[in-house]
């Protein structure tokens, strides 16, 4: 076949699998707009009135507040345990570094269903600490690392090994160094690792059900309403406003992930 | 002492072994003085520990033992930030996030000096490694050259004691490579700076170097200025890493000032520069292709048609008065005190450009290879392979090697 068909034929996979992904996110936006208490064509009419419910609906933003909390806390401190893995990988050499490597990757292939039940085992029975927010949080530091520490880790390694042992020839200190060098050179890939995290963790879902005491986080609590079939327009307006802002988020963390990659040298 | 700019006394660097490869000792006991204001170079092939060595000047790795002094002072476990030195880096290592003024800047806002003091510094900097005007480009804007010179400007404007250069030209092209020799060369006699130049480049160490260090597999071979390392190479890995060389290896038959060697059924002689040698002993013979001289086999008119000797040149070596046609060649070259003929015949040519160059075997195995200057066509020394030749040179031109 020549090129210009396997071009055509690439086009046409790349639409069927965006519609097969993104049709039900499509359904959901219509039905948020549809007036009626169930989810079926024919449609009823335009209304906003699921969205001016979520206004008033007191524990539904208590969820989300608290879905923001965790989500913003657990982000900092998964890009900050990431980062300094990265840093570690990519610039120093000691003993047990690919048994480190692998370790850290590990949340990244455990379904988070059995992370979640391994935590809340953790939790109850070894250290007897009371379930809340802070271990949902806590979860949420577990799975984020590995994306952190990979993302930062690629960063690093598009420039050269030695920016901070040049650094620390002009006068700085290690310390110094990362703070004047490294850091501000990994600014994009940290923000984009820190987006990326947020994003986790304000959809987690599986993990964080086990693991949680009696404050919900807005999955838990959105999953929870699906009992009651009058709530679900409500909940399909909270759902398309979530999934909206997520893509707009993971837009700009992939925006920002390639900024500043790959400097180009003229040729001589 | 403070006559050394930087020294080194029994350093020796040991890097542990991983799971799967051995402890290897980069460094072994080295005694090293590099004086003030020197342009000195270590020179070896990869491996040889000189990149190592200058990362502990620089304070990158520290030693495992032995003591390195900067300026007279020990620098045991001093950090790199605080050592008076500066590098320049084989890759350059700018700061890509930075512009060049910034990139040239940093040390000088390390240390929280003045916007316009950094600002004027900064202009003569770049003004030193003619980049004026480059301020504000970004470093991926340049060239590979350009770039090498902003490290140097960086390094240079902190006006350190000693500045480190690890192999910095390596990624040059040819041409330029050799244009920035010189540039360096001067700036270094200019600022009057103690250079310290990592290179395995040996063209490289000596044409810029006042003393060359040869290091092999973290040995000190010959520290010594480049024509003593040329001319007098203390063993067969510096006569070999450093130019050409042909070798050959014999018994001592005679020693003295002057070392007579037996190699096959020839004999040929060099300087033994002191050393102690026994009669029978192995040594090697060390002499370079452009030392030996190449002569046609005949008789002595064919020195004027095929190497073009005047009558009245042939006359002065003949003791005033011209030979009978009918004499050797080889009474010719007997005449010099100490020299060696070797008859051989022209195995391959090789044409340089600038030299042309003759193998020729004097004997089962052994072959000499002979360094003619291009004089071009009317002073033309040009032999063809087959042809039958006298090889010469006088004992001074080599030297005997025991190691």
């Amino acid at each position: 076949m020549r090129g210009r068909d396997w071009l055509g034929l690439g086009s046409l996979y790349y639409l069927l699998l965006a519609g097969f992904l993104y049709l039900p996110i499509l359904l959901l936006l219509i039905f948020s707009f549809n007036d009626s208490e169930s989810l079926r064509f024919p449609l009823d009419g335009f209304t906003l009135r699921w969205y001016e419910t979520l206004l008033d609906a007191g524990e539904l933003l208590d969820s989300a507040k608290n879905s923001l909390i965790v989500g913003l806390a657990s982000s900092l401190a998964a890009t900050v345990l990431g980062t300094m893995a990265a840093i570690a990988i990519m610039r120093f050499d000691f003993p047990g570094k690919g048994a480190f490597l692998a370790v850290s990757a590990l949340p990244l292939v455990i379904p988070s269903v059995v992370i979640g039940v391994a935590l809340l085992i953790l939790f109850r029975q070894l250290i007897d600490l009371e379930l809340s927010l802070w271990t949902v949080g806590l979860g949420h530091v577990v799975i984020n690392i590995p994306v952190v520490m990979l993302i930062v880790a690629a960063r690093l390694a598009g420039f050269p090994d030695n920016l901070e042992e040049a650094a620390m020839d002009l006068g700085t200190s290690y310390w110094a160094a990362q703070w004047r060098v490294t850091l501000p050179m990994s600014l994009p890939a940290l923000i984009s690792a820190f987006l990326t995290a947020f994003t986790t963790s304000f959809d987690e879902y599986a993990m964080s059900v086990f693991i949680i005491g009696t404050d919900a986080t807005l999955p838990v609590y959105m999953y929870s309403q699906l009992r009651f079939p009058r709530r679900l327009p409500v909940i399909v307006a909270l759902g398309a406003i979530i999934m909206i802002s997520s893509i707009v988020i993971i837009i700009l963390a992939e925006r920002l992930r390639r900024v500043g990659q790959v400097p180009v040298t003229i040729e001589e | 002492m403070l006559e050394f700019a930087v020294e080194l006394r029994d350093v020796t660097k040991v890097f542990p072994g991983t799971r799967g490869a051995p402890e290897v000792m980069a460094v072994d006991h080295v005694d090293l003085g590099i004086k003030r204001g020197e342009f000195f170079t270590i020179l070896g092939p990869s491996g040889c520990g000189k990149t190592t060595s200058l990362r502990m000047i620089a304070g990158f790795e520290m030693p495992t033992s032995g003591e390195i002094f900067i300026s007279g002072k020990s620098m045991h476990k001093v950090s790199p930030n605080r050592r008076p030195v500066n590098t320049v880096f084989q890759n350059y290592a700018l700061f890509p996030h930075l512009t060049v003024a910034k990139n040239v800047a940093f040390g000088l806002r390390v240390k929280r000096t003045p916007q316009q003091d950094m600002d004027r510094r900064t202009t003569t900097a770049l003004q030193l490694v003619q980049l004026p005007g480059m301020e504000n480009r970004r470093p991926s804007q340049l060239s590979g050259g350009q770039q090498q010179r902003v490290a140097l400007a960086r390094a240079l404007i902190n006006e350190p004691d000693v500045l480190l250069l690890d192999e910095p030209l390596g990624a040059l092209d040819l041409k330029l490579r050799k244009a920035m020799q010189l540039e360096l060369k001067h700036l270094q006699v200019q600022l009057g700076i103690t250079f310290i130049y990592v290179t395995h480049d040996q063209e490289e160490a000596l044409t810029m170097s006042d003393r060359i260090a040869v290091m092999s597999h973290g040995v000190l071979q010959q520290v010594d200025t480049p024509r003593e390392i040329y001319e007098r190479p203390t063993n067969r890995f510096v006569a070999d890493f450093i130019g050409e060389t042909n070798f050959m290896t014999g018994a001592v038959t005679e020693a003295g000032e002057v070392t007579r060697v037996t190699i096959g059924k020839n004999w040929v002689l060099g300087m033994t520069d002191g050393r102690s040698l026994s009669p029978d002993q192995q040594v090697t013979v060390a002499i370079r292709p452009e030392k030996i001289s190449i002569y046609p086999q005949g008789t002595v008119d064919v020195l004027q048609t095929e190497i073009g000797l005047k009558p009245a040149e042939l006359a002065q070596i003949f003791g005033g008065q011209l030979p009978q046609s009918k004499v050797d060649v080889r009474e010719y070259l007997k005449i010099e005190q100490k020299n060696v003929i070797l008859e051989g015949w022209i195995e391959e040519t090789i044409y340089i450009g600038t030299d042309i160059r003759y193998r020729v075997t004097v004997d089962e195995g052994v072959s000499v290879v002979v360094r003619i200057q291009n004089f071009g066509e009317r002073y033309d020394t040009t032999f063809h392979t087959g042809d039958k030749v006298y090889v010469h040179w006088p004992a001074e031109n080599a030297q005997i090697l025991t190691d």
